[in-house]
């Protein structure tokens, strides 16, 4: 569903990821690697960042990724949670929903996020608070998800999606994570959260170091890395 | 007398020569030693000739933007309006044919015209401060006075002419201890000049919601006074866009438990001159005022703000806050912002803070991550920062 070919992202001239060839098929993938190596680069690079300069091809579902704008990437069938979303003082966490979904009625919109706010724990009135604006890590994450499963996207990319989750949250997170793949979705997690990992089986994981990414099928691969660190794969 | 065209900057000639003349200026009650403005013309007039335009008041105004304005003495349509119950234009005031008057008990709108001795007891609060505001006191027809008694809202239009001509308005607006108003103001005047000086008078204990919207317009610059008396509270919710010239001017007087709250919102493009001014007079003491003032700017359009806070030496524990907040949105739009504090006294909370930003491109970018694309995006960062 996403695959990138030669993928090459610079910034200021400068390489920091190269000649990435990574596959990612419907059903659920990770990503890991050390603090600093590219990981979020690399996400926010496929996403358009303007801070990143990029090379080689990318495509999703067969389409050419890289000439494509961020809105235009999204509306392909791309999603990113952020780590550190934005806070947007003034605009309303379901306003901003409602309206990136316009061909879904105001009242449908508002009974699945409202069913989501309370399935995720989240208080009662959370969709008329504005976005971001003073809530806790806890609650930007799970605002993020909420958005991913209200947008439904052919590819999501979630960075990090657990810290600041409490165990419940994880809990709803990876069943809600589970049924999104159900649907021939393509997931892709940067986590190195261990509980989450187990939960959601994921097929491949990939491993970025040094300017470059290699991609596993065997998960074993993952479990390794969280027992004995990143130098085993030196 | 024959029509003709002249820039605004030429009406004091004018006026000296008797060409158009306030009422209640040549015909108030001339007695009254303390009669400072009403029948002082030819003692005002000298001294603005030579003095207001260099005020320090206007230094970020662009005055000449506005003097320079010409005016049409030919008469032309009036702008059309309908959701109104009071109709003020050019020193008439009118009910609405239907739905003004009979919905309206409680509520007295006069002019010099029917009642000379009612308006002329507001003449005290007239004073010459060297502004344009004076202009309009002295080249408006009659004052207008609207004199409201019990709980009411209220719809207000000021209706300019379709044509560069110019109006000049002074209104009295007197609510009643104990009273609780809702007032919504419209402006539209299209392509002409208006002069308007209003005087909300809020007595003890009543409340004014005020609700002003400006559309549009020509050239237009409104001076609202306001005179809190003790236990009143006074919210005003300003609205302006992409008319020519605009000032928008408070000056608040509060008495003691008094509470102030302006927020004046203003989304300006083309080559629009936007100036707010916010001055807040705290004389009592437990007053609370805030001022949240936001400008967006597009095009070449310039923006003033100006807000200054005086607490004198008996006003203790008063909360006063001023925030002013500017988005820029074109490289050659300008934004002016100047906080004054001018505290005597120590038992106060006071605080201020004014900022000019252009688009964050990493707010932009999370929008843009969720399908909006960069007319939508700045849409709604636009109308969430005037939120």
């Amino acid at each position: 569903m996403l695959v990138t070919q030669e993928f090459t992202v610079a910034v200021d001239n400068k390489a920091i990821l190269e000649d990435l060839n990574l596959d990612f098929g419907p059903g659920i993938h990770i990503i890991m690697g050390p603090n600093g190596v590219g990981k979020s680069t690399f996400a926010h690079a496929l996403m358009g960042n303007h801070k990143y300069e990029t090379d080689g091809a990318v495509q999703i579902d067969g389409k050419d990724l890289l000439c494509l704008e961020t809105h235009e990437r999204a509306k392909a069938g791309l999603f990113l949670s952020f780590q550190h979303p934005t806070a947007i003082e003034g605009l309303s966490n379901f306003q901003f929903l409602r309206q990136a979904i316009p061909h879904r009625s105001i009242s449908e919109n508002l009974v699945d996020y409202k069913g989501y706010v309370k399935e995720f724990g989240l208080p009662e009135g959370f969709d008329k608070k504005s976005l971001n604006v003073e809530a806790s890590g806890g609650e930007q994450k799970k605002n993020e998800i909420i958005q991913m499963l209200m947008l439904d996207p052919k590819v999501a990319i979630l960075d990090e999606p657990d810290s600041g989750l409490d165990v419940d949250a994880i809990n709803t997170l990876s069943k809600q994570l589970t049924n999104f793949v159900t649907q021939d979705k393509t997931l892709i997690l940067i986590t190195h959260y261990r509980q989450l990992i187990e939960k959601l089986n994921p097929q491949t994981v990939t491993v970025f170091k040094n300017r470059s990414a290699k991609q596993y099928d065997d998960i074993s691969v993952a479990y390794n890395i969280l027992e004995n660190g990143f130098a085993v794969h030196d | 007398m024959t029509d003709f065209v002249y820039p605004l900057k030429d009406l004091q000639t004018f006026l000296a020569m008797g060409y158009r003349n306030n009422i209640m200026g040549w015909c108030g009650d001339v007695s009254r030693p303390d009669a400072k403005l009403g029948p002082s013309i030819e003692r005002l007039l000298p001294t603005l000739k030579t003095n207001f335009p260099k005020e320090p008041f206007y230094k970020n105004m662009q005055l000449e933007k506005l003097l320079d304005a010409e005016v049409d003495t030919k008469s032309t349509e009036r702008v059309d309006a309908e959701n109104y119950q009071i109709k003020i234009n050019d020193g008439h005031a009118n009910w609405h044919p239907r739905m003004g008057y009979y919905e309206c008990k409680g509520v007295n709108l006069t002019d010099y015209f029917s009642s000379n001795k009612t308006i002329s007891r507001y003449q005290d609060y007239v004073k010459q401060e060297n502004r344009l505001g004076d202009l309009a006191y002295l080249n408006c027809i009659s004052p207008i006075g609207l004199f409201i008694k019990s709980n009411k809202e209220l719809a207000v239009t000021y209706a300019g002419e379709d044509k560069r001509s110019l109006d000049c308005n002074v209104v009295f607006v007197d609510i009643s201890k104990n009273t609780d108003v809702t007032l919504r103001e419209e402006f539209f005047s299209n392509d002409n000049i208006m002069l308007t000086k209003i005087y909300y008078i809020i007595r003890e204990g009543a409340s004014l919601e005020l609700k002003r919207r400006m559309y549009d317009c020509g050239h237009n610059v409104i001076e609202s006074k306001v005179i809190q008396h003790p236990h009143s509270q006074f919210t005003a919710d300003i609205f302006a866009s992409d008319s020519q010239y605009t000032q928008n001017i408070f000056d608040i007087d509060s008495y003691s438990d008094c509470e102030s709250r302006i927020y004046s919102k203003n989304d300006i493009g083309k080559t629009t001159s936007n100036h707010v001014s916010v001055n807040i007079n705290h004389y009592g003491k437990d007053s609370k005022s805030l001022i949240d003032v936001k400008t967006v700017l597009q095009d070449k359009s310039y923006s003033s703000f100006s807000g200054n806070i005086n607490i004198v030496k008996k006003a203790e524990n008063v909360s006063a806050h001023m925030v002013n907040k500017n988005l820029l949105l074109s490289p050659t739009a300008t934004a002016v912002t100047e906080p004054n504090l001018d505290i005597s006294t120590k038992e106060v909370e006071c605080s201020h803070g004014c900022t000019i930003s252009n688009i964050d491109k990493d707010v932009l970018y999370y929008l843009n991550s969720r399908g909006y694309d960069d007319t939508d995006a700045k849409e709604i960062i636009i109308e969430s920062f005037l939120t």
